[in-house]
């Protein structure tokens, strides 16, 4: 069951944002005029949402760029993960991921730098990853300020 | 012929231990008395298919609840016992320090190889490292037929064992060497002693070629500094900004991972370079890539190399000590590159990478190449080694020492 996903060729964690890019493969999605967008949800949390504009190119090409900052808040004491979608207005919703290279296992081959972000005083360390099943989402650690201590 | 190969550790995994099993499975294959003896025995099972036919023995069982383990019972046990435990507790005293195995050695395990070639008679002796070359050299009858196989180059050991080596190896009939540098290099230490030059074999040349249309390279080895990646990884850098839809995929695991993961994010590589872990598929993986990368700083011959040939992958590699100068021609089934030269590497690919047409040429040059390392190829050559010593000595009769 491959059906239509969003397949990812690079991700660019760096400079404080986390730039992805791909395009859609499989069968046309019909979603009327409605303009795309990268979509983040918050896992086990789905109300909590970031949307961001990604018009498609050629070849329904994506490049979407999330400033890192948007991803953590305030008081956040435990680690969250966002999982990405491509989606539209219209209910077309589409799992960001990267399955078609043959590569099996990438959580462990295909392995990302974290980048750090301070909110509210607490140092966040923010890492894209992919899944077991080959779909990427990013996970968003506070620092434990012990560490922190034994950083400065 | 009666053949004994000797190993440190046959139940083990390790490209020598491959290899040499590969050897006893092919003489035993054609009707030859082959035996494997083990100096120590970790494990219950062979890591590698052995053939039913191929005898294994072993010098000292070292698992758990073995026989060299048993409590004892009597005063004649309990003073062997003691006697063992306590030279366990010693370094041997032959095999030189240096020795890369020297781990896996102590003065009890030292006395019973030594106990154990004493007893030899007759027949072909094969020892498979400096340390077990070095004690067949001390220990084993002129009676028996002995030789000895390095499958390091003589450069890479340390000055203590190439001490011994000038020392104990010309007291073997014949030094078995993998390339013809080495040869070369052996013949200067040890002039008069029989040197040849044989290389390993490749499991099989029946391979499903690659062809050459995917954006990979392969590499493949422990992710340790001899393997040279700490190069390899930038040098891919400079390529890929060329042609930046390329991928490097290197497979192997060890303890330089953190180190070259960090690397690949130091650079931003992270699209590009992959750190496979270890496949048993390899064989698969060659096949999906177009070209495979040597950065090695040494190597003794690189079989996996020659093993990606026979998958018609052309060939970027070092020219470093030893192995690639003598399997490859630059220009023929790839690039020969000057040892750790990196922009030169980076260079290399950059041809590969840029000319598929080229891949596929070189490619077919590469399995042609490949052959030269086959089983049909290699066995005859150790025959004829060992039949030429075997006559040697049977010409050792009274009346020819007599002349």
């Amino acid at each position: 069951m491959m059906g239509t996903h969003a397949e990812i060729t690079e991700v660019w964690p760096r400079d404080g944002r986390i730039r992805v890019v791909g395009h859609i493969v499989g069968d046309p999605v019909d979603t009327g005029p409605v303009p795309w967008r990268l979509l983040l949800t918050l896992r086990e949390h789905e109300e909590h949402q970031l949307s961001y504009d990604s018009p498609l190119g050629e070849g329904r090409r994506f490049d979407v760029a999330v400033p890192i900052g948007d991803l953590v808040w305030e008081g956040m004491s435990d680690s969250v993960k966002w999982d990405l979608h491509l989606a539209t207005e219209t209910g077309a919703r589409l799992r960001v991921g990267r399955r078609l290279d043959g590569i099996h296992g990438k959580k462990e081959i295909m392995v990302f730098p974290a980048q750090q972000v301070t909110s509210g005083g607490v140092d966040i360390s923010v890492k894209p990853f992919y899944t077991v099943k080959d779909n990427l989402s990013v996970k968003c650690r506070p620092l434990a300020l012990e560490a922190q201590g034994h950083a400065a | 012929m009666r053949i004994r190969y000797l190993l440190l550790h046959a139940y083990g995994t390790g490209g020598t231990i491959r290899t040499v099993i590969n050897q006893a499975n092919s003489m035993v294959a054609v009707g030859h008395d082959v035996q494997l003896v083990s100096v120590l025995r970790r494990r219950d099972e062979p890591a590698f298919p052995l053939d039913p036919r191929v005898g294994i023995t072993t010098i000292v069982d070292q698992r758990d609840g073995a026989e060299d383990a048993r409590p004892d019972h009597g005063p004649l046990a309990r003073y062997r016992a003691w006697s063992r435990a306590r030279l366990a507790q010693q370094q041997p005293k032959v095999i030189p320090q240096g020795e890369f195995g020297i781990d896996y050695f102590d003065r009890h395990v030292e006395k019973e190889v030594a106990r154990y070639l004493r007893g030899l008679s007759a027949g072909i002796l094969v020892t498979t490292r400096p340390a077990l070359n070095i004690l067949a050299a001390r220990y084993a009858p002129a009676s028996v037929t002995r030789v000895g196989q390095e499958h390091m180059n003589l450069s890479t050991h340390r000055k203590d064992v190439r001490a011994a080596i000038a020392r104990y190896y010309p007291r073997l009939d014949a030094i078995a060497v993998l390339t013809h540098r080495d040869r070369e290099e052996y013949e200067q230490l040890l002039p008069g002693t029989r040197i040849v030059r044989i290389p390993n074999a490749i499991h099989s040349l029946d391979q499903e070629p690659a062809d050459h249309t995917a954006k990979v390279a392969v590499a493949a080895g422990r992710l340790v500094p001899q393997k040279g990646f700490d190069m390899l990884i930038p040098a891919f850098e400079q390529v890929v900004e060329h042609h930046p839809d390329w991928q490097l995929r290197i497979y192997g695991a060890g303890k330089k991972k953190a180190e070259l993961r960090a690397l690949i994010e130091e650079h931003h590589l992270y699209n590009n370079v992959f750190l496979m872990g270890h496949t048993s598929h390899l064989d698969d993986e060659l096949a999906k890539a177009s070209f495979y990368v040597l950065s090695s700083r040494f190597e003794g011959l690189p079989m996996v190399m020659i093993e990606a040939m026979a998958h018609a992958l052309p060939v970027v590699s070092f020219d470093c000590p030893t192995g690639p100068a003598d399997v490859l021609t630059d220009g023929t089934e790839g690039f020969l590159v000057p040892a750790q030269d990196v922009a030169g590497l980076a260079h290399a690919m950059g041809r590969l990478m840029a000319d598929e047409s080229l891949r596929a040429k070189m490619g077919t040059a590469a399995v042609a190449t490949a052959r030269n390392f086959s089983e049909a190829v290699v066995r005859p050559q150790w025959e004829e080694l060992f039949a030429e010593l075997t006559g040697a000595d049977a010409a050792d009769t009274p009346e020819a020492v007599g002349r």
